[in-house]
């Protein structure tokens, strides 16, 4: 990746589109300072992620959410527990009964009932996985959330209900930043304020929705093309 | 389901006590579960001893070495050892070989409990090393100090006045009166010694004409040959120089062993060994046994005789001795002399018999049994093959005797039957009969039953050593 | 220009040349990223916040649920070794022999090699199969986007964990084994069990059972560093935890029998 330029703006969804391969996770792991830059600077939230410490940065990451492709829930814990892990790693004078309501309010947020709670992630189907991480992400109450391709991999009926959650989540939340990574061009007009066209890892374009209907870019041009398609 | 910290715990108290367990089933440290104590003690030579070997004492396990360091030049042990061990001020300690690999350990010894006791913390000050030079000298010191015994009689035996109390100053005093004797006898025989002085100078004449004698048969001759002879001695002489000088210089078989200083080692053992043989010996009882016998108005010619008896008990267990005894028997040969006088010179004799006894020494030599109060004697009795019953009472003050003796005489056996009676110390009184079934006697060989008492003294070697000591000498 | 082109066969002995270089030098960067990766982890046991529930956890699950598998091999370990020192000891009849044997081999050698062996086929293969999965499944990722450090929360956990329980799997098995060897003896061979007993104290000693003890300790930190390394570097989805698990047994066993006698001879230098 090389001569990436791209500043996202605050409180708003900005979905950064991209073919695999384009350098959509790769993107997403330098804004995490779980890749440092060969050189240039990502600045999140005031802080030089590459200038700073691990602790700093574990500090930086906990203002951060972070829903994982495949959940990425811990397998021996349950889904609440899930959920109370960041609670109890970052709020740890909290007595164990308010951490508990909390985890289960996320859980509510999202959608899963209570009879899910004390399930295992294998005991659980992949759209209520989505919301657990999902509700783990938002533990916190983080002031970025980030989605790595949130969508990828579910039938249309959930990818849908993803797509609407993700917009009620920041919705309920004024002032939260969303960074979406995908590659469903139509969700991503759909939902996105900004949208960022990553190509061979570069911006391609960067906008809000219309301005790509506008562009005359033949790369773009076809992007568009194929989610017209789609659309009918 | 306990909790995972109750697990956890569990886990390592188990395992923790498994191991605590097994080192102390194979410590031999006793401080390694406390409440031991330390002493240390310096060796001049550590060699073959091992840090973490074992301390025994009378072969049993009692420590171990904790540190071997040097100090001073010596080898510094600290001994860690069994809390209930008292050690006093003579506590010792000695390195002693263990198995046949050269290894060694040390030995431990309290110390005499009357001694000041050393607190845990102290230094065991006296080693003893078997074979080091000390224990030399100290058998050199003990040599020496006999050896002035020697010389301190010796210089009374030739000083001043004398002493007649030890052998070697009777002899000096003999010599003495051996010389007084000499002058008093020269003096009183001038005369004599004159004539013989004359006759000295005629024999040294003839001697000379007798050396001075040329012919075949003279002494040139034979002195000559003499010579001759006197010749291969000095060869033989000087063979012996040679071999002497050869086994000085440690040279050949006799030489080496001569100089060789393990010749002195076994020597040095066999001495050792004698040693011990002689403290055998003196744990055998020996007593030295006298008596004699008076036998009033006795055998064919009524006269009173004395028979006397030494003997040598030597007795090596408490149930059984040897007895050696020689016996001064005054009627043991008997002489009849028959004599014929013709009365007034005519053809009718009488016939005058005259009996007479001579003394002979004979010998007993007996093996001895006891069975609680009853002893059986079998073996030589006065020259004869014999048996013995001793029937003691009163705590063996008294003893009833009978032997018999002589088997094959015509005149039927010898039975000797007496009581003896120990009346005070090592004297007792014996009294009894002698040949007792023979009462009608037999002219032919003037045996005679005979009745008899007598006095006698039995001496045990602890008597005699008390008598001894007492000696000058 | 074509004179300097070496021959055929010269090419060939450039390139064993270049390999063996290549490889001593990978060998050489591995070695320093598992220091690197060790001292991290060390490093992250002194940050707070302190793991020590963590710790807990990953030593119930190499200690205590390796007790059983432990006791099982260390008895018939001391039974069949107390069988076949008795055939050999009863030709010379220094049958008391056993005991010493057994207890000094075990304490010395097979108790904590042994050990080192089953608890890496057991808990070493499991890390190293756990941590790859939850690398492949981004769950490392995931901690340490929330601002966990999965080296502190994941890695040093199991290292201590190795590190403790080793030592004390160890002394079960000198222990069981010895137990074993022990009844075999005097109830199978006849062998009078205060002799036995004697027989053992007057051979071994603490310093036997430390040693075994400190290597215990060494070979846990082998598989356990082994076993977190390969899991937490995980690599190509399902396939790259096979793999990590496969490298982390032969690896830690190869290291572990090794290291053996590397240890044993600097413990010989140390403790007698």
């Amino acid at each position: 990746m090389k001569g990436l330029s791209l500043s996202i703006p605050r409180g708003k969804i900005t979905v950064i589109i991209g073919f695999s391969g384009a350098g959509k996770s790769v993107l997403l792991k330098h804004i995490l300072g779980l890749i440092k830059p060969d050189s240039g600077s990502i600045t999140v939230l005031g802080h030089d992620i590459a200038q700073l410490g691990e602790k700093a940065l574990n500090d930086l990451r906990t203002r951060f959410g972070m829903l994982f492709q495949s959940a990425a829930l811990f397998d021996d814990l349950t889904a609440i527990e899930n959920v109370m892990f960041p609670i109890q790693e970052f709020r740890r004078s909290w007595p164990k009964g308010k951490i508990e309501q909390t985890a289960g309010e996320r859980l509510k947020v999202v959608g899963l009932g209570a009879e899910h709670f004390d399930k295992y992630p294998s005991e659980l189907s992949g759209g209520m996985r989505k919301r657990v991480g999902l509700a783990r992400a938002l533990a916190l109450e983080p002031e970025i959330i980030l989605y790595d391709e949130p969508t990828t991999g579910l039938d249309p009926i959930i990818t849908e209900m993803v797509d609407d959650l993700i917009v009620e989540t920041h919705k309920r939340r004024a002032g939260m930043t969303t960074v979406i990574i995908s590659h469903d061009l139509d969700a991503a007009f759909k939902m996105g304020d900004y949208v960022a066209m990553l190509d061979a890892g570069a911006i391609r374009l960067f906008g809000p929705p219309q301005d790509f209907f506008k562009s005359d870019d033949p790369f773009i041009k076809r992007f568009v093309a194929k989610v017209r398609e789609q659309g009918k | 389901m306990k909790s995972i910290e109750f697990k956890v715990g569990l886990f390592v108290l188990v395992c923790v006590g498994i191991v605590v367990a097994m080192s102390l089933q194979i410590s031999k440290d006793p401080n390694a579960i406390g409440g031991g104590q330390y002493y240390d003690v310096l060796l001049p030579n550590a060699n073959g001893v091992f840090k973490n070997s074992t301390i025994r004492m009378a072969g049993i396990p009692v420590g171990t070495i904790k540190t071997i360091t040097l100090e001073n030049g010596n080898a510094r042990l600290l001994l860690s050892l069994r809390p209930d061990l008292k050690l006093t001020k003579s506590a010792s300690v000695e390195v002693k070989p263990s198995g046949i690999l050269g290894d060694k350990f040390v030995e431990i010894k309290t110390g005499n409990p009357g001694d000041e006791p050393l607190p845990p913390g102290g230094r065991i000050l006296i080693v003893k090393d078997t074979a080091s030079f000390d224990a030399v000298l100290d058998k050199v010191g003990q040599i020496a100090d006999d050896f002035s015994v020697v010389a301190s009689n010796l210089k009374k035996a030739t000083t001043g006045e004398g002493d007649p109390n030890t052998p070697l100053g009777r002899i000096v005093m003999n010599v003495e009166d051996l010389t007084a004797d000499l002058r008093d006898f020269t003096s009183e025989n001038k005369n004599r010694l004159t004539n013989t002085v004359t006759s000295l100078e005629r024999i040294t004449k003839n001697l000379d004409q007798f050396i001075g004698d040329e012919t075949d048969d003279g002494f040139k001759r034979n002195w000559q040959k003499m010579a001759k002879s006197l010749g291969k001695v000095d060869k033989i002489l000087t063979n012996v120089d040679e071999i002497t000088s050869k086994v000085n210089d440690g040279k050949g078989t006799l030489g080496k062993l001569i100089n060789d200083e393990t010749t002195v080692e076994e020597l040095n053992h066999a001495i050792s060994g004698v040693n011990r043989m002689l403290d055998t010996a003196n744990k055998f009882q020996i007593s030295v046994d006298y008596h004699s016998e008076f036998m009033p108005a006795s055998g064919a010619t009524g006269e009173s005789f004395v028979k006397s008896y030494v003997g040598l008990n030597i007795q090596p267990g408490p149930d059984r001795y040897y007895l050696l005894q020689i016996v001064d028997d005054p009627k043991a040969e008997f002489q009849r002399t028959d004599t014929l006088t013709s009365v007034g010179g005519g053809p009718n004799t009488t016939t005058r018999t005259q009996v007479a006894y001579h003394n002979q020494i004979k010998f007993s030599a007996q093996f001895a049994k006891s069975f609680y109060d009853l002893t059986l004697r079998a073996g030589l009795f006065e020259n004869s093959a014999g048996v013995g019953f001793d029937y003691h009472f009163f705590n063996k003050k008294l003893r009833i005797t009978s032997e018999f003796f002589k088997f094959g005489r015509a005149e039927g056996v010898d039975i000797r039957a007496y009581a003896r009676y120990k009346f005070y110390s090592v004297f007792y009184a014996v009294a009894g009969g002698d040949d007792i079934a023979n009462t009608r006697g037999n002219d032919l060989t003037g045996t005679r039953a005979s009745a008899f008492f007598g006095l006698g003294l039995d001496f045990t070697s602890d008597d005699m050593k008390l008598l001894m000591s007492k000696l000058p000498f | 220009m074509e004179k300097s082109v070496p021959s055929f066969g010269g090419r060939q002995l450039l390139s064993a040349i270049e390999g063996v270089g290549s490889w001593w030098l990978e060998m050489i960067l591995a070695l320093g990223r598992v220091t690197n990766f060790l001292v991290t982890s060390i490093f992250w046991l002194f940050q707070p916040p302190y793991r020590f529930m963590e710790i807990l956890k990953q030593i119930e699950f190499v200690g205590n649920k390796s007790v059983f598998i432990i006791c099982l091999c260390s008895l018939f370990t001391g039974l069949v070794f107390a069988l076949q020192t008795y055939s050999a000891f009863s030709f010379v009849n220094a049958e008391t022999m056993i005991g010493p044997t057994v207890a000094l081999t075990l304490s010395r050698e097979l108790g904590p090699v042994l050990t080192g062996l089953i608890v890496t086929g057991r808990a070493g293969a499991a890390m190293a199969a756990q941590l790859g999965s939850m690398r492949v499944t981004e769950q490392i990722d995931a901690l340490e986007v929330m601002g966990v450090n999965p080296k502190q929360f994941l890695v040093m956990p199991r290292i201590m964990a190795g590190v403790i329980s080793m030592p004390l799997l160890s002394a079960i098995f000198i222990f069981i084994g010895n137990l074993g060897a022990y009844f075999l003896s005097t109830k199978g061979f006849n062998i009078d069990s205060a002799t036995y007993l004697n027989k053992i104290n007057d051979f071994t000693n603490p310093r036997d059972i430390a040693q075994g003890m400190i290597k215990a300790g060494f070979f846990g930190l082998i598989f356990s560093l082994i076993g977190t390394y390969k899991g937490y570097h995980t690599t190509n989805g399902a396939r790259g935890v096979g793999s990590a698990t496969n490298e982390t047994v032969v690896m830690s066993s190869i290291l572990i029998l090794v290291s053996d006698y590397f240890l044993s001879t600097i413990l010989k230098r140390l403790l007698y």
